[in-house]
């Protein structure tokens, strides 16, 4: 067996990440970020939560939601909550 | 016999409680591989070790404080702690958000049992969890199971049984809400977070970070802007091609084998026997002809019902979510909504309660009205009988244009009451996309067989009745007129009600002769079953009245030998015999429908009308529930006289070379109806306001 790389879903990023806030819906596909702030309590239910680790799987310009990863999940988002959602680089 | 003693499933969406609900009790409730197909309370008794217990499967929820109208089910259920024991589904590989609900069940001091699901898919993923130690930190027992295959249920219930049966627990008294407790709820909030990664980190242990999966790979085509909605039309062709043009051999098989023993046999028996005409009417004309009717919707409906169970089981249906999130965004809904409209090709009336998912009364309200239109499996046997009939070469093409039609008036009519009576904007949302599977046989097949054993229940009711009903009263008519002079065809009660009501669907091309076609639609309002019931007796009967042609005498042993021949013909199990004409079903009823409507257009007209025109009565009680009498009232109007619109600029637009001026006119009367809808919708909107109208 590997040595554990990491524990606990979803993956964090590590607690020295550098201060660049930026909107989840700005973000580019492919791009990492950590989840600093979110006013919206479902999806931090669902585990949108600040301090988790969050990849951009899809973001067109034409779409209106974005489908991101969060750890081995991965949801479908709408552009209007992801204007909301702010994160650290 | 002691009281039952309550055990309710609770658990984050699609972490499968369903599945595990079945597993135990050896129920069929329907399950999917995406967040809130479960939204209503279900339950059963089971008995454990000779005592009832009552298992009780609650809709998914992240956390108590709920946000929609499933999730306040599953609430206000744990907060009037009926349950002795609560079984927390816990998802295995997204340990730490069920984690965040078990603290707040803990937190409640319900008497807690973990069922750690999914552990297969953690342990393909490389996630490795101690469940001694999870168990320990928790204070609760920890069991792992695999409920899809039933690994693990044993020891579930044998854990049961040691604690509700043999030392039942006193229910602990009420403890105050958590948030109240905690104070501030997202500070609370925070709270179960911290301590369910904490939990996490002690107990899981993964071998590589997450990394791409196939699931991504695949979203990169199925999401994809441009292929996303043609694959999804693509999908939904194929499902309709099995569904009608697969199954048309075992419809015709069907026909023959149920028609040789319900219909003629008994026809023949009965005659033997010299029994009066009205019995001979009653039984074999009535009642043996409903069943045989009910028997030849076996194969597509079983067919549809599977395939939509292969995409709800496969992970699809979010992923068709989003793809249609464009376009629901036209009409102010969520991408989410679609998942409602898609149940909807199954049965409508789980699929209106499946709009208890979406937060706003107003996207609710809308999606409501415009799932009609989804063309539910009641409505495919009306359609597959008339592309038979009328379409042979293409029936599949048609019935498939009927689906789509069904899916652009919803769009078009989303449209119109999202710009004036119900305007609005669509809500923020998240949805989960859940990994594809390869779609479990067994739970496919239990998903077809229990939509249709529900099918032939309702229909087989319904049809046989409508049945019996039109015979007893065409036989009754017929008795009445051969005392004066020679019976005429359609002389009873239902002739006369169809006769008088048809003048109304001339327009769409029902002739006056053709009111068996108007009667089928007005016992359609009953359920959508019973249209094609209807239309199999009445036709029938019309059918009777033709010169006979030269039939040979009646043999049970060459209709079976017939039937079977023709069905290892059909699927090219035995080369086709030259000069054989093919059976496909319904023959009776397809001659006389052939000769009585008018021409290709009036049949695509009156299914037209069938697919739009309104609900049936079960859909119209849960829609009259959910949304209210007055938005149940709205669409049963709207919904009629849309079809009839609808229906009728399509026949007078079909046939205008034959009649311009009476198309001409009638089109003008379709336009000033629309105009009218248009116009009271607007005026409406203006003098009140969208909440008073909620």
């Amino acid at each position: 067996m590997n040595a554990p790389h990491a524990t606990g879903t979803p993956d964090r990023a590590p607690a020295e990440a550098p201060a660049a806030p930026i909107l989840l819906a700005k973000l580019a596909e492919g791009a990492d970020g950590v989840i600093r702030a979110n006013p919206d309590r479902k999806s931090r239910e669902m585990g949108l939560a600040p301090g988790a680790h969050i990849r951009i799987m899809r973001n067109r310009r034409h779409d209106h939601a974005l489908v991101v990863a969060v750890g081995d999940a991965r949801f479908f988002i709408s552009r209007s909550l992801a204007a909301r959602i702010t994160l650290g680089m | 016999m002691s009281a039952p003693i309550t055990v309710a499933l609770v658990g984050n969406p699609n972490t499968g409680k369903t599945t595990l609900f079945n597993a135990l009790t050896g129920a069929r409730e329907r399950v999917g591989n995406w967040s809130g197909v479960t939204v209503t309370q279900a339950e059963t008794v089971v008995e454990l070790a000779g005592r009832p217990v009552r298992v009780v499967d609650l809709p998914g929820i992240f956390a108590l404080a709920s946000h929609t109208l499933d999730e306040q089910v599953t609430s206000a259920f744990l907060r009037t702690r009926q349950a002795a024991l609560v079984i927390n589904v816990l998802d295995a590989s997204n340990l730490e958000r069920s984690l965040c609900l078990t603290r707040e069940l803990l937190d409640l001091g319900l008497p807690l049992v973990a069922a750690l699901n999914l552990t297969d898919v953690a342990e393909r993923r490389g996630l490795h969890l101690d469940v001694a130690k999870l168990s320990q930190l928790l204070g609760c027992p920890v069991l792992p199971v695999v409920a899809a295959h039933g690994e693990g249920t044993d020891a579930v219930l044998a854990l049961l049984e040691a604690r509700l049966v043999q030392a039942p627990p006193a229910t602990t008294p009420a403890a105050p809400a958590p948030e109240a407790a905690a104070g501030d709820p997202e500070r609370a909030a925070e709270r179960r977070l911290a301590y369910a990664r904490q939990v996490a980190q002690a107990v899981v242990q993964r071998d590589a970070p997450p990394q791409e999966r196939r699931s991504d790979r695949v979203d990169r085509w199925l999401l994809h802007g441009r292929i996303g909605i043609p694959l999804f039309l693509a999908i939904m062709y194929v499902v309709f091609w099995l569904t009608v043009k697969g199954t048309r051999p075992l419809v015709a098989f069907l026909d023959s084998f149920a028609g040789a023993f319900l219909v003629h046999g008994l026809r023949a028996w009965l005659s033997q026997l010299g029994a009066p005409e009205l019995l001979i009417a009653l039984l074999a004309d009535g009642a043996g002809a409903g069943l045989v009717a009910v028997a030849t919707f076996v194969p597509p409906i079983f067919a549809i019902f599977l395939c939509l169970g292969v995409l709800e089981s496969s992970g699809y249906m979010p992923r068709a979510a989003f793809v249609m999130d464009r376009v629901l965004r036209r009409i102010g809904l969520p991408g989410k909504a679609f998942i409602p409209l898609v149940v909807g090709f199954g049965c409508t009336v789980p699929a209106l309660l499946a709009t208890r998912t979406l937060a706003e009364r107003r996207e609710r309200v809308l999606t409501m009205l415009i799932t009609p239109f989804m063309s539910c499996g009641a409505r495919l046997p009306v359609y597959a009988v008339f592309a038979l009939a009328f379409f042979p070469s293409f029936s599949n093409r048609v019935v498939f244009a009927l689906y789509l039609a069904g899916i652009l008036l919803a769009v078009l009519s989303g449209m119109l009451l999202h710009g004036t009576i119900l305007r609005g904007q669509s809500t923020a949302y998240v949805l989960e996309l859940p990994p594809y599977q390869v779609p479990p046989v067994r739970m496919c097949l239990d998903h077809a067989w229990f939509n249709l054993r529900s099918f032939l229940v309702r229909a087989g009711q319904i049809i046989v009745a409508v049945a019996i009903g039109l015979s007893l009263l065409n036989a009754l008519g017929n008795l009445r007129l051969s005392r004066e002079a020679s019976p005429a065809p359609g002389a009873g009660p239902a002739a006369a009600i169809g006769r008088a009501v048809t003048p109304l669907f001339a327009p769409m091309g029902i002739t006056r002769d053709n009111w068996p076609a108007t009667v089928g639609l007005l016992t359609g309002v009953l359920a959508k079953e019973s249209v094609i019931g209807t239309l199999d007796v009445l036709y029938a009967q019309v059918d009777a009245q033709q010169p006979p042609a030269n039939q040979p005498p009646f043999s049970l042993r060459a209709e079976l030998a017939s039937g079977f021949r023709e069905l290892v013909e059909a699927y090219g199990l035995a080369a086709h015999r030259p000069n054989q004409p093919v059976h496909s079903g319904w023959p009776g009823m397809l001659a006389a429908m052939q000769r009585a409507f008018d021409s290709r257009a009036a049949a695509f007209a009156y299914l037209l009308f069938v697919l739009i025109y309104s609900p049936c009565l079960a859909a119209l009680a849960v829609l009259a529930r959910e949304a209210g009498w007055r938005w149940m009232t709205f669409s049963v109007v709207y919904q009629t006289l849309l079809a009839w619109m609808t229906a009728t600029a399509f026949y007078q637009c079909a046939t205008a070379a034959a009649h311009p001026r009476q198309s001409q006119f009638w089109l003008c009367v379709v336009a000033m109806l629309a105009a009218l809808i248009v116009t009271t919708l607007v005026l409406r909107a203006r003098q009140r306001p969208r909440e008073a109208l909620l």
